[in-house]
């Protein structure tokens, strides 16, 4: 090729990716417009008018009634708790995946999404048949000789944090795998030689350097386990009502749609407070981290 | 001298690969031993493996007299200055050169002291708020080298610690660094693979090959008396040739080679013993009575270097290089010209199979070709 036709149109090319980059984003914008924005606007606009005029009534009727109230800690509760176990149980599987050359690597990973697969009604039938009454797990606690009613997980709040974090381990798994794997190995070494032993090395090393995993991981999981609705509805039923199950519960069952908006809403928001909340700490501390 | 580290027989395997084979060495108290040698030779495991992060399959390291083989590193009192310098991202240059006294839990205020002086002592008292991210290559080099030193390891190793500066940075680094580790009196070990680095930095230089020692020596030593083929090559002899020793003469060994009959030192001497000739570029003198040793041959190419003109000669079907000092020599491409050298500067090297001496076809030499 002759060096003027190779090289001369470089430039322009670049600054024309540049002006037209915004229309490599026009499908997503319109799929994210026509299917979230727009019918989100409409929940709130009917959350807003639940007599066909503007009142803040059906938040007013969620605040005051003790029982909704409730639903929105419960939710906040079972998402905070599975995403500490999902950390918890995640991060030493994370630290096993991140070490490329361990043999049976490829089964641990098919392992840990392997839940991913398999239908989210299917799964918590799966979890139904474990934790239920005459469950695997009841029996094999009883066995131990640990009271009969020990395993009976179903329709209770462990239950369905047990579940839910069954499905989103693995989100958690991929988040933290990612960041370990950034770290450079050497690093670890050079706290060995300085006189860490391993739990220093983790503590002062490693963890702190793997908390933007760490965080993206605990939003993924927080928001997911929030939202979620058929394990806690199939795992807990109305015995533990979650925000989603208020909302198909008033909006298919009750039929009270501006109700139902506002719960959705009021669900939005208190997750969007505690996951920017959480960001925004987390963001300082890696922000005082560049600054300076 | 008592040596202060001893290295006896270390062995290393990765499975059947064998990365270091039987080496042993001592190094005596403040003493920097440079490990030379290719890119794989086996350098850097042996270092892994002193500083503790591999475990040995045979032989044993001591400090003092103690043996180390099975201590874990963190209780090997050794400092380390990693490649990539390693530097912890999200502490400040002073928590990293704290890092170590912390684990060792000295206390608040002789860390703040001792970070302080380690600090100066690399010239960078000032820059102890910074993050590692925020500092110049250099700059790092030496925070690394400082977190190193601070808490007054018995021994500090040096894992090709200069080879992520430019070229220039790199020149009065290894300068400075001599200079810091002369001060602190603390035996080193270097590995690198910069035959310059390891001349000017060490006082003595390990070169390796395969996972063996080939030769150990001063640099002095090394660069003047490689012994073998490979020593020689990998310390820039560009010319070797092969020859018989057919005599003795005022002290030299007589060899045919190639170029003529040559006189040549070295402890090969026996007739009819097939050696290798090694003459350093820069020991070729273009007047015609420098020394014992003359040939004469037809310049085929010549190239400038700053300092010295390479010209590539050709003599009786062989090349010979010589380095001459650029003023020295005002010929050019296809004239004629005289070239000689002293005998002493003609080093006799066994065959580069080792034992060719008596049979000159053996499969083995027949292999290295």
């Amino acid at each position: 090729m002759n060096v003027a036709a190779g090289t001369v149109p470089l430039v322009p090319a670049r600054s024309r990716v540049g002006m037209n980059a915004w229309a490599l984003l026009v499908p997503a914008i319109l799929v994210y417009a026509v299917l979230f924005v727009w019918p989100l606007l409409g929940s709130f606009w009917t959350s807003l008018t639940p007599e066909g005029s503007l009142s803040l009534k059906s938040y007013q009727d969620f605040f005051v009634d003790e029982f909704n109230r409730s639903v929105l800690w419960r939710s906040i509760r079972i998402s905070l708790l599975t995403t500490v176990m999902t950390l918890i149980i995640g991060y030493p599987v994370a630290v096993y995946l991140s070490q490329g050359w361990r043999k049976g690597r490829t089964l641990v990973v098919f392992m840990v999404i392997a839940p991913m697969f398999v239908s989210a009604v299917v799964r918590s039938y799966g979890w139904i048949i474990i934790l239920g009454p005459n469950g695997i797990l009841s029996m094999a606690l009883a066995k131990l000789g640990l009271p009969p009613t020990a395993g009976r997980l179903l329709y209770t709040e462990t239950g369905v944090v047990v579940a839910l974090t069954h499905v989103f381990l693995p989100f958690m798994v991929i988040a933290l795998t990612g960041s370990l794997q950034q770290i450079d190995p050497a690093l670890a070494r050079a706290a060995r030689n300085l006189g860490a032993n391993g739990l220093e090395v983790f503590l002062r090393v490693t963890f702190p350097l793997t908390l933007p995993g760490v965080t993206s991981g605990a939003i993924i999981v927080f928001c997911l386990a929030a939202s979620g609705f058929v394990t806690p509805a199939l795992i807990g039923g109305a015995a533990v009502p979650v925000m989603p199950y208020l909302v198909y519960k008033e909006g298919l069952l009750v039929l009270n749609w501006s109700f139902a908006s506002a719960v959705a809403v009021i669900l939005l928001v208190a997750t969007a407070l505690i996951t920017g909340v959480y960001t925004l700490l987390a963001g300082h501390r890696s922000g005082r981290r560049a600054g300076a | 001298m008592k040596p202060h580290l001893e290295i006896s027989g270390v062995t290393k395997f990765y499975d059947a690969f064998r990365a270091v084979d039987d080496v042993s060495f001592a190094a005596s108290p403040g003493e920097i031993v440079a490990l030379l040698g290719p890119s794989g030779c086996g350098k850097t495991t042996l270092l892994n493996v002193i500083a503790g992060f591999l475990k040995i399959d045979a032989g044993a390291i001591s400090v003092d007299g103690r043996d180390l083989s099975r201590v874990p590193p963190h209780r090997r009192d050794m400092g380390m200055v990693f490649q990539n310098y390693a530097l912890f991202p999200h502490m400040t240059v002073e928590k990293n050169v704290a890092f170590g006294l912390k684990m060792r839990g000295v206390s608040r205020k002789e860390i703040g002291q001792r970070t302080q002086e380690a600090l100066e002592m690399v010239q960078l008292g000032h820059v102890g708020q910074r993050y590692p991210k925020e500092l110049s290559g250099g700059q790092q080099q030496r925070v690394a080298l400082a977190r190193a030193l601070v808490v007054r390891p018995s021994v500090l190793l040096l894992d090709e610690p200069l080879s992520n500066l430019d070229a220039l940075l790199r020149k009065t680094m290894r300068e400075e660094m001599r200079q810091i580790l002369k001060k602190a009196g603390i035996t080193t070990i270097l590995v690198t693979h910069d035959q310059e680095e390891a001349l000017v930095t060490a006082d003595s230089i390990i070169l390796m090959t395969a996972g063996r020692v080939e030769q150990m020596a001063t640099p002095s030593e090394l660069y003047e008396r490689p012994r073998t083929v490979f020593c020689a090559r990998f310390m820039d002899v560009t010319n070797l040739f092969e020859g018989r020793v057919v005599g003795k003469e005022a002290g030299f060994s007589v060899v045919d080679t190639p170029l003529g009959r040559l006189q040549a030192e070295g402890c090969l001497s026996e007739v009819g013993q097939a050696v290798t000739i090694a003459i350093r570029p820069e020991n070729l003198s273009v007047a015609a009575n420098d020394g014992e040793n003359r040939v004469r041959g037809v310049i085929v190419r010549e190239s400038y270097h700053g300092a010295v003109r390479r010209l590539d000669v050709e003599v009786g079907g062989c090349m010979i290089v010589a380095h001459v000092p650029v003023r020295r020599c005002v010929k050019g491409v296809g004239e004629e010209l005289e070239l000689s050298w002293p005998a002493d500067r003609t080093r006799i090297l066994p065959d580069e199979a080792g034992e060719r001496s008596s049979a000159p076809s053996s499969p083995r030499a027949v292999a290295a070709e």
